[in-house]
């Protein structure tokens, strides 16, 4: 600098007044926050949170996003009131595709969807609807089928009886088992005569059996 | 001017946006760069601006800033010199400014600042860097290597350069012819 002393009138000082205005600008800029911390908060409310709750929508109970879809459905019943109902039902619905019966998720989805269809009645019938499809599947696998029963008594217990050389040898197996066949057909008889008559088809053909059940069963069809 | 070692102690507090600590590094540097800025712009107003500008950068860099205090000063530098640049450019594209205010005609003669028109003629003879480079090592009193960390050059090229804008300059102000 001392090279030119000339150049020292070109050195200016700060007036007050701007000084201020400087700081007072700085500290405002200070009391914001930096521009990055909102874009990433703003990415995440603009991309994670639509993307989860959509994701989320298709969760069934037992899965992870489950209470995810459960704790944005206050939110958007604002928009879509019956939305809880409608969910309890698509999840019934989903989970009966599934394979699944009566109890655990099941259970407590229909209670649920009972307390959110009280308030929406337009969805009653199709509650009832699911419900009831629920029902008869989960009577298939407790009741047997008239026809397999007849079948397997008469044809099968002859075909072992025949096949079986201990059934020859030994005269005590012969009694033994068509005692068995006649129970079993007597339980096709009363299971015939229950409640489960319309939905077993396994009439169709009258497929041994006794002649006592077919005809009434066949006067029941349409 | 103040020593870099000054600066270290604010250095944390820049980082943490601390407000004080930006009070401090504005009063102990904005005099340097609002004159570095008036040897690049020619208006003062421009020049206090450029450096406010410079300041408010900080504060949306300040938490990635990782330095000592001559960073932290050539950092300021920069960012002054980017706004003069800046401003430069933005006159350019507006030619309803009066082209008295461009750098390339420096100094006008009813300056109200009042420099000596003599030395107002030398600088005038010197190219944009070189009219730069005398203002950091003359006026602002920075060295050869923090000039050169200002500009991101070598420091030979930098004494390179300012060895010949001080020829230049010396030998116009010896001469004393008015332009």
């Amino acid at each position: 600098m001392s090279d030119f002393p000339e150049l020292n009138q070109l050195r200016l000082d700060i007036p007050e007044a701007t000084r201020m205005r400087h700081l007072a600008a700085i500290e405002a800029a200070l009391r914001r926050r930096p521009r990055r911390r909102i874009a990433v908060a703003a990415f995440v409310a603009a991309v994670l949170v639509p993307s989860t709750a959509f994701a989320a929508e298709a969760a069934l109970p037992g899965d992870l996003l489950y209470p995810v879809k459960r704790a944005l459905e206050p939110v958007i019943g604002l928009v879509d009131a019956d939305i809880a109902a409608t969910h309890r039902i698509d999840e019934l619905e989903r989970l009966m595709a599934r394979g699944a019966v009566a109890g655990g998720d099941v259970d407590r989805l229909i209670s649920e969807a009972e307390v959110e269809v009280q308030r929406h009645p337009h969805l009653e019938s199709r509650l009832e609807a699911v419900v009831s499809d629920l029902g008869s599947m989960g009577d298939v696998p407790t009741s047997p089928e008239p026809s397999t029963m007849t079948i397997a008594p008469t044809e099968s217990t002859r075909q072992t009886e025949q096949d079986r050389p201990t059934d020859r040898t030994t005269s005590t197996m012969g009694p033994t088992d068509r005692a068995t066949s006649t129970t079993v057909a007597t339980a096709t008889e009363s299971t015939g005569d229950g409640s489960d008559r319309g939905s077993g088809g396994g009439n169709s053909g009258g497929l041994g059996g006794s002649d006592t059940t077919r005809p009434s069963d066949r006067g029941e069809r349409p | 001017m103040i020593e870099a070692t000054e600066l270290d102690r604010w250095t944390d507090g820049i980082r943490r946006r601390s407000n004080d600590a930006f009070t401090a590094v504005y009063d102990m540097l904005a005099t340097d760069l609002v004159s570095y800025a008036f040897g690049m712009l020619r208006d003062r107003r421009s020049a206090e601006d450029a450096v406010q500008q410079a300041f408010l950068e900080l504060t949306r860099s300040a938490h990635r800033f990782r330095g000592d205090g001559r960073s932290l000063r050539a950092w300021l530098f920069r960012a002054t010199r980017y706004s003069c640049l800046d401003e430069i450019r933005r006159r350019k594209r507006h030619p309803e400014i009066p082209t008295d205010q461009l750098p390339e005609k420096m100094i006008h003669p009813a300056d109200p600042d009042g420099i000596d028109p003599r030395l107002e003629s030398a600088l005038l003879t010197l190219n944009n860097r070189q009219r730069e480079l005398v203002m950091l090592r003359h006026v602002v009193g920075l060295s050869g290597a923090e000039i050169a960390a200002i500009f991101k050059r070598s420091r030979p090229a930098v004494y390179a350069a300012l060895d010949r804008a001080e020829t230049r300059l010396r030998s116009e102000l010896d001469q004393g012819t008015p332009r």
